[in-house]
């Protein structure tokens, strides 16, 4: 510590050859989003893009506005205590995203370092993932009411001009035969539907500051 | 289980844009070796400790995008800052970073200025929603909090309000001292309201109703208020109430500003609806009882569930009755008479006997003693004068079930059952009950062991002491909770604000054994970085800073918080003592604690008004020595400065009318002197013409000082050196011509006493048990050239005593003795007079005693006894209690004449006990008891007195030896118990 103390000396003016590299971008109810954050995010979805991270003000600004909303459902996590992902869980996790990219668990490492994410940085995201996908499950699938008239109206509605499209020769499945099926999508629906009105709700009342100097 | 895709609400990609980024992209830099960290400006609000405990890059580590962003995250984290922004230089050896700063601001002081209220200034400071300690950002002004004061001043009638506001800076501790300046404007005036709906009623009646015009509706408009429009929205509703219109609707549509005439016009929406008649069959009972059980009448609205409660009600009403099989039903019928859709309530009641609760049984209980049980126990078995068929109802006895089971719980009874069983005609008698509630105590649990996690090593000697379900202790869920406030109490109070507590409970292998385990997440803890105390006007700083409990490098208590805070309005010259914590949300270690002193009005002034009656009264004549009944009206003016010089201290003077008295008193308070919280000073000075001794008039100006110090809770001495100087109106005093220039001699004194008073009382207004034990002596050493001297004592020991649960035994002895060091006798204004409402009721007041031989008026003593004994009891329900008494004793000519003995040997012996018996009665108040006592004393003083006028007894005419006597009937009236 001491070490450390002898050389934090205090600066009278920064030196003239320095540009900024990283600074607070947008503080949410006492929590930071930096601007590594949002470049760092970008990234992220350039890589699941398989593209070329992008750095335009608007994409910063964007990508701001998610990590706002991630922040929150943070927060709220936190707050309510839900359980954490094991580490099993998020292994699997990890797997699952591999599967998804069409790699496998080694090739999705390999590429990722070359958007500068460690493996320790990939398993972070999947723990991340998870969390969000259980405070979505926990927080409003239970509140989503899915009655039998709104599957019937599903089925006749959507599933099967759908079906009928896809498929104009074949016999369409009865209701009963998909009925599981068509509850989980709508509970789907109308949790994630939920989770975005919450969203709304929760940043009215939050207190979020933007720092403009982040996004020039 | 939903599938990970659904995540993509949040990791939605977005679309691609053009453009080319600002700033240096951090992971350039990854892998470089970090040569500097420096922090700029030079002057940081964080010490270099808490900076080197937030960063977590050093000198010579090597650089990550990732540890660079959580450097900056964990410094904002600390709260003490609004922004930063980290450069960095790239040299071929490495790379220097520097980290830009710019501190955060937190409020310190919250000010409105300008505003009439109401709205009061803690409604305003509300309305802003800025908290004390929180940070202000400036930036884009503060639009939340001047809208929130708008919306708050046009509530209240100040529809354009001005409003500007100022900011001050203190750098050195992140301050921001924020002033609002307001110009309210003129308040808006009500206009004739609009009434829309169905109101069956004229608008004039309505308006009357509202108060929103002055002089009970014939006056101008009133200006409007928030408080006004709800209050006249609520007599409205109030008025329809009266009439029976239970479900009538009113609600306030609109309140239009007419910005030409500076009025508000209210609409109101009114729907008076059908009339409702609430009827009872079967029984009678009053109308106000009726509103307070059927609850249709405070909900105004009439379902089903209101009227099953109300049945209900009254059903316990007619049981707590002795009906204890009254039966309640009830139907709903249309009322012709009420109007479209008019309705008659029916309650039917089927009260059948009444009976007389006279048993009460608890079997079963061996655990306790049956007293613990009994006095849990709501139902009462008859008894006189206050439960004479005693009280009872289905709901008591459940509730006595709950409380018995409780009690049982709370002492590792988990499985404790209990039984009523309620028995008619009990012991063969009709319209006799008994009740007997039957105890299964069950087995007694206890804790086997105790497993407790998260406690610091260094604590848990401490906190174990807290704990009371110790192994081998009985186990109960109340000791559990007990012990997690124990637990919580002591963290909070410690610098733990975010400590948290969870138990669980499993039985244990061994039969009738818990296991429990206490698991705590102690949480960061907090010191105190400072104390910033704002607001002082005139105020010395040193007053209240001598009263913190609070002080730099402490651990963050609440405790100590609230008992500064307590310590401050205890000294009475701060309206309001606010407190918060400076940036609570950051996870600085340190925190500055802020006081916010609004420091209270200086100057009140406040009118009394009252009067005396009672066996008073009389006046020059001679021709009632023993009193007549009177009336003495008596009225009072205040003024008082509070917080003298800023010492806390208060100047007051006042001033007494009455026809017997005219007092000008000035007195001098400082309560905690020189910061002893134990200590307080008192000067008092004040004039004085007084005929409450009816014997003469006397004049009398005094100066005193006197010194209170509290030992302990009950204990206290009082040290005074009093100045008099008293002189008699020779033209007023009513006895023997001969003895006058004695009696009246003029004096001057100088007495130095002390007393010390226990206090052990449970309610000094009204005490039920413990005791009050005073000693008082003076000495008057002959000093002065209109001298007297002497030394008194005055003595008084009371105590209290339960009987039974409602019988209270309250008895008091006092004792006076005066030593006369002259040869002269004390001037009548030095001699004790006694009797009346507080020392011997067989007396008015102040007129035990000796008398003057000739005229029968009171002289005085130098000595006095008095014994009283009361018992006193509830007498009609719960508020009016009667009291049966025995006083005796009386004032003595001296301390060798004291006697007890009960016959007056003649009309010149005064030295004998008066006895007195009687009765009174007592309305409970919230001051205390309201009192009224009739008294009989058999040997109340005969004596001689004069029948003429003065002039006829200086020349020697008039009629002398004129038989007297004391009335033996006295009454007194006055508020507190006699003793």
């Amino acid at each position: 510590m001491r070490h450390l103390f002898a050389v934090l000396l205090m600066a009278s003016a920064a030196p003239a050859a320095a540009e900024v590299v990283d600074r607070i971008a947008v503080s949410v109810a006492g929590q930071v989003v930096t601007l590594s954050d949002i470049r760092r995010h970008i990234r992220i979805m350039a890589f699941l893009e398989r593209a070329q991270p992008e750095y335009g003000q608007a994409r910063l600004r964007q990508t701001a506005e998610l990590l706002i909303d991630q922040a929150l459902v943070r927060r709220e996590a936190e707050l309510s205590r839900y359980p954490a992902p094991s580490i099993a869980e998020i292994e699997q996790a990890v797997n699952e995203f591999a599967s998804s990219l069409g790699l496998n668990r080694q090739e999705m490492f390999a590429q990722a370092l070359n958007y500068g994410f460690s493996e320790q940085e990939m398993r972070d995201l999947a723990a991340w993932r998870l969390t969000l996908i259980r405070f979505i499950d926990y927080r409003f699938r239970p509140s989503v009411q899915v009655s039998e008239a709104d599957i019937s109206r599903y089925y006749g509605e959507v599933f099967l001009p759908r079906y009928r499209a896809r498929s104009p020769e074949a016999a369409a499945p009865s209701l009963v035969s998909v009925r599981e099926r068509i509850l989980d999508i709508l509970n789907t629906e109308l949790s994630t539907q939920a989770s975005q009105v919450w969203l709304e709700q929760t940043r009215k009342q939050t207190r979020i500051r933007y720092f403009e100097e982040a996004f020039k | 289980m939903i599938r990970p895709g659904r995540a993509g609400a949040f990791l939605a990609c977005a679309l691609w844009v053009a453009g080319s980024p600002a700033f240096a992209q951090a992971e350039r830099y990854n892998g470089r070796k970090i040569l500097q960290v420096l922090l700029e400006p030079a002057d940081q609000p964080l010490s270099r400790d808490q900076i080197g405990q937030s960063l977590v890059i050093r000198p010579g580590d090597t650089f990550t995008e990732i540890r660079l962003g959580d450097a900056l995250k964990r410094l904002h984290a600390t709260g003490r800052y609004k922004d930063i922004e980290v450069d960095v230089e790239d040299t071929s050896n490495g790379v220097v970073l520097t980290f830009r700063t710019r501190p955060a601001y937190f409020l310190s002081q919250l000010t409105i200025e300008g505003v009439a209220g109401p709205p009061s200034p803690a409604v305003l400071n509300s309305a802003t929603r800025l908290d004390l300690g929180s940070e202000i950002e400036d930036e884009t002004g503060l639009p939340a909090a001047v809208e929130g004061l708008r919306e708050t001043l046009r509530a209240n009638g100040y529809m354009n309000p001005k409003i500007d506001y100022t900011l001050e800076h203190r750098t050195h501790n992140q301050e921001v001292f924020l002033k609002f300046l307001i110009e309210p404007g003129v308040r808006a005036r009500f206009v004739p309201p609009v009434f829309t709906g169905d109101p069956r009623k004229d608008g004039k009646s309505l308006i009357r109703a509202t108060g929103w015009r002055k002089w009970w509706g014939f006056g101008p408009y009133q200006p409007a208020t928030e408080r006004r429009v709800q209050d006249g929205l609520e007599k409205l509703r109030s008025s329809y109430l009266k009439r029976n219109y239970l479900m009538s609707q009113v609600r306030l549509v609109a309140l239009d500003y007419d910005a030409g005439s500076n009025t508000l016009r209210p609409t109101v929406e009114i729907n008076a609806g059908p009339r409702v008649a609430v009827r009872l069959d079967g029984a009678r009972i009053g109308r106000g009882a009726l509103r307070d059980l059927v609850p249709i009448y405070q909900e105004r609205t009439v379902d089903r569930e209101l009227l099953v409660e109300g049945q209900n009600n009254l059903q316990t009403h007619f049981q707590s009755n002795g009906y204890f099989d009254a039966k309640v039903s009830f139907r709903v019928e249309d009322n012709p008479q009420g109007g479209g859709g008019g309705q008659v309530i029916r309650y039917t009641i089927e009260q059948g006997p009444r009976y007389k609760l006279v048993d009460l049984a608890v079997n079963g209980v061996e655990y306790f003693d049956i007293e613990t049980i009994r006095e849990r126990l709501a139902i009462i078995p008859a008894r006189f004068p206050q439960y004479r068929r005693g009280r009872f109802s289905r709901a008591l006895v459940d509730r006595d079930k709950d409380a018995i089971v409780e009690l049982y719980r709370t002492n590792g009874f988990r499985d404790a059952k209990v039984e009523a069983k309620v028995e008619d005609n009990f012991g063969g008698k009709e319209g006799q009950l008994g009740v007997a509630y039957v105890v299964d105590e069950g087995r007694q649990w206890f804790v086997s062991g105790l497993d407790m996690s998260g406690v610091d090593l260094k604590l848990v000697e401490t906190i174990q002491g807290l704990v009371m379900s110790n192994p081998g202790q009985p186990f109960s869920v109340t000791a559990v909770a007990t012990d997690r406030d124990n637990i919580l109490s002591y963290y909070f109070n410690n610098g733990y604000p975010d400590a948290s507590f969870d138990a669980t409970i499993r039985d244990a292998a061994d039969p009738g054994m818990v296991e429990l385990k206490y698991s705590v997440t102690e949480g960061r803890r907090y010191f105190v970085r400072d104390v910033l105390v704002n607001g002082l006007q005139s105020t010395r700083p040193d007053l209240v800073t001598s009263r913190l409990t609070v002080s730099a490098q402490d651990p963050l208590s609440q405790s100590s918080i609230v008992e500064t805070q307590r310590r401050l309005y205890d000294l009475g010259i701060f309206a309001r003592v606010a407190v918060a914590v400076q940036n609570p949300d950051g996870r600085e270690r340190n925190k500055s604690v802020i006081m916010q002193l609004d420091e209270a009005r200086k100057y009140s002034l406040n009118f009394g008004f009252g009067a005396e009656f009672g066996r008073i009264g009389g006046g020059s004549s001679f021709t009632s020595p023993a009193g007549a009944a009177g009336f003495g009206p008596r009225t009072q003016i205040g003024l008082s400065r509070s917080n003298f010089l800023g010492l806390g201290h208060t100047l007051s003077s006042t001033l007494r009318v009455s026809n017997f008295q005219q007092r000008v008193l000035v007195n001098y308070l400082a309560p905690q002197f020189r910061g002893n919280e134990n200590v307080s000073l008192t000067l008092s000075s004040f004039f004085d013409r007084s005929r409450d001794v009816r014997t003469f008039t006397s004049t009398r100006f005094e100066n005193a000082f006197q010194i209170t110090q509290q030992l302990s809770r009950p204990n206290s001495f009082q040290y005074r050196v009093i100045f008099r100087d008293v002189s008699v109106d020779q033209n007023t005093i009513q006895v023997d011509p001969g003895l006058i220039p004695i009696y009246s001699r003029p004096v001057q004194v100088t007495v130095f006493a002390g007393s010390f008073i226990q206090d052990r009382r449970d309610d000094p207004l009204d005490s039920t048990r413990g005791f009050f034990n005073t000693i008082d002596v003076g000495h008057a050493p002959g000093v002065l050239s209109r001298k007297t001297s002497y030394t008194r004592i005055a003595a008084r020991n009371s105590s209290y005593h339960r009987l039974s649960r409602s019988f209270i035994l309250a008895r008091t002895l006092a004792f006076g003795w005066l030593y006369n060091l002259e040869t002269d006798p004390v001037p009548l204004p030095e001699r004790y007079f006694a009797g009346g409402s507080t020392t011997h009721r067989g007396f008015p007041e102040n007129q035990a005693g000796p008398r003057d031989l000739v005229t029968g008026f009171p002289i005085g003593g130098n000595s006095y006894v008095f014994h009283g004994a009361e018992l006193r009891f509830p007498f009609v329900g719960a508020n009016l209690g009667a009291v049966l008494f025995h006083d005796f004793g009386n004032v003595y000519s001296s301390f060798g004449n004291i006697s007890f003995r009960y016959r007056q040997r003649d009309r010149r012996d005064f030295d004998y006990a008066v006895h007195s018996f009687g009765a009174g009665f007592r309305v409970r108040t919230p001051v205390g008891p309201v009192r009224l006592d009739f008294s009989y004393a058999p040997n109340s003083p005969r004596f001689v007195g004069y029948r003429g006028t003065r002039a006829e007894l200086i020349s020697g005419g008039g009629q002398r030896n004129v038989p007297q006597r004391v009335n033996p009937l006295q009454f007194h009236f006055s508020i507190g118990q006699s003793f």
